[in-house]
């Protein structure tokens, strides 16, 4: 279970969340979408605990960073946006060192690798050097590696991105198996994922949750039926439109 | 844990044969000074005192290298926001860098042994004189090590870390502490003796070279590199927690 409450972060005088609060449990995904620069993905490392908010609390699984730092920290599987990995090391190497901080066992080990590389189609890659992979591959290779321990709260910064169409359907399919019985949080500005994902929308503009509801509530918020409306009518005003923010969710 | 953060960090020296070139670099530099400037094999040098008498330099020239890269370049690529969200504590994050980083210490100064070796053809060699001065060598690297993982945690920049680093490490390694303390002297007219003498690198370091093991000399290189530590845990706590 994730409580944020009340999230404020400034950077100078920019407020790039203001009083952000949700909850979530698993079960669905949960789609982060927003036009860029909304602060999605401050609020993803706000999880995380790579950033420190100005104000409010995260809870994950009732602890808190202050406290359960490590504890948390145990518990989530990050994959920041760009997918930084170490170039130098091969799939299998990077997993081995993933695993080896997470301290699962060698029977831990193996099966998560099975698992993450049948699901993600990296089997082919991975004895291969990281530096040698394509974008593809290496954004398999940073979901692989933040699912690896299985954690209980999976946080993936734009998963889908540079992927081929075959490449998206797999990954996707993957963490919608996933979710069934883990937290797993998206973020990302394509609107299909989270219909294909038939997951739970946050989406943030401004700083601020405009919508926090299935993606289904996502379509009725528009007038010809189509995501890409309903996104634009509820992120106006986001990016300095001058048109009345409309009331959805 | 920090084990694992220390051969990945190790490992990554050697994939690009960066750390070959330093050891390359830092040998023949350290022989062609031992050689030309130290005499090497004009006087008697039965503790290979004239190649450890330029080690300090080498070193404070050389560490930063290796140093530079530990936290700037995981800033750089990216890596640092994977790094810094990692289940482990402040200080596995700091063992693990910086034992790395002393490591490639040591074996810049393990380069000498064929040299040792050849020494000990030609003249006899004073073996307790001689591992007093490795140990010496070893302690200065370690506490140039920990220099360095501070200046590279807190300047983002490789080439930037490593001047930065060069310089403190210059100014750790040959500022002289009796003229800075002179002022204090005049205040306080009981200030032991050797006050001044405790907080020198250098005459630490030749208390070393010249055979004098002591457990004083000991605890200024360690409790340096303590101190030097704990400010890394502070910039890495800060890291984690002031973003």
């Amino acid at each position: 279970m994730i409580e944020i409450r009340e999230l404020v972060k400034n950077f100078g005088k920019r407020e790039v969340l203001r009083k952000v609060s949700f909850s979530a449990g698993a079960g669905e995904p949960i789609t982060l979408l927003g036009p860029n620069g909304a602060g999605k993905t401050t609020l993803m490392r706000i999880i995380c605990g790579y950033m420190t908010p100005d104000a409010g609390s995260v809870r994950i699984c009732g602890m808190s960073y202050e406290h359960n730092r490590v504890d948390i920290l145990r518990k989530i599987g990050y994959m920041p946006e760009n997918t930084p990995l170490y170039q130098e090391m091969t799939v299998f190497e990077y997993l081995r060192f993933v695993a080896k901080v997470f301290q699962l066992t060698e029977k831990e080990f193996a099966v998560g690798v099975q698992e993450t590389t049948d699901g993600l189609g990296l089997g082919s890659v991975i004895g291969q050097k990281i530096k040698t992979l394509s974008k593809g591959y290496c954004r398999r290779t940073g979901i692989a590696a933040a699912l690896l321990h299985r954690p209980l709260l999976a946080v993936l910064d734009e998963p889908t991105e540079g992927l081929d169409p075959n490449q998206k359907i797999a990954v996707r399919r993957f963490l919608k198996d996933y979710a069934k019985d883990h937290m797993v949080l998206i973020s990302t500005h394509l609107l299909e994922e989270a219909e294909t994902l038939k997951s739970h929308v946050l989406l943030l503009a401004d700083g601020q949750i405009r919508l926090d509801a299935p993606v289904a509530r996502l379509r009725e918020c528009s007038a010809d039926g189509t995501l890409a409306d309903a996104f634009a009518r509820l992120t106006v005003g986001a990016s300095g439109n001058e048109k009345e923010v409309p009331i959805c969710g | 844990m920090w084990l694992t953060l220390y051969k990945r960090e190790l490992g990554s020296f050697f994939y690009t044969y960066s750390a070959y070139f330093i050891f390359a670099v830092y040998m023949l530099f350290s022989l062609v000074l031992a050689i030309f400037a130290g005499l090497y094999f004009v006087v008697d040098n039965p503790a290979m005192r004239s190649y450890f008498a330029f080690q300090p330099l080498m070193l404070s020239l050389m560490l930063p290298a290796v140093t530079g890269r530990l936290w700037a370049e995981e800033a750089k690529s990216g890596t640092l926001e994977v790094l810094l969200t990692l289940p482990v504590g402040n200080w596995t994050l700091v063992f693990g860098k910086f034992f790395a980083a002393l490591t490639m210490g040591v074996l810049m100064i393990f380069t000498s042994v064929p040299l040792a070796v050849l020494t000990s053809k030609i003249i006899t060699i004073d073996l307790a004189n001689l591992a007093s001065a490795y140990l010496g060598a070893m302690l200065a690297a370690a506490a140039l090590s920990a220099l360095g993982c501070v200046v590279s945690c807190l300047i983002p920049l490789p080439s930037a870390a490593y001047l930065v680093s060069v310089f403190l490490g210059w100014l750790l390694v040959f500022l002289n502490p009796s003229p800075l303390l002179a002022p204090l002297a005049e205040v306080w007219r009981e200030m032991p003796f050797y006050l001044p003498l405790a907080f020198d690198f250098s005459g630490r370091y030749r208390g070393f070279m010249d055979g004098y093991f002591g457990f004083d000399g000991v605890f200024y290189f360690v409790s340096l590199t303590a101190a030097l530590l704990t400010f890394n845990w502070v910039t890495v706590y800060l890291a984690r927690r002031g973003r």
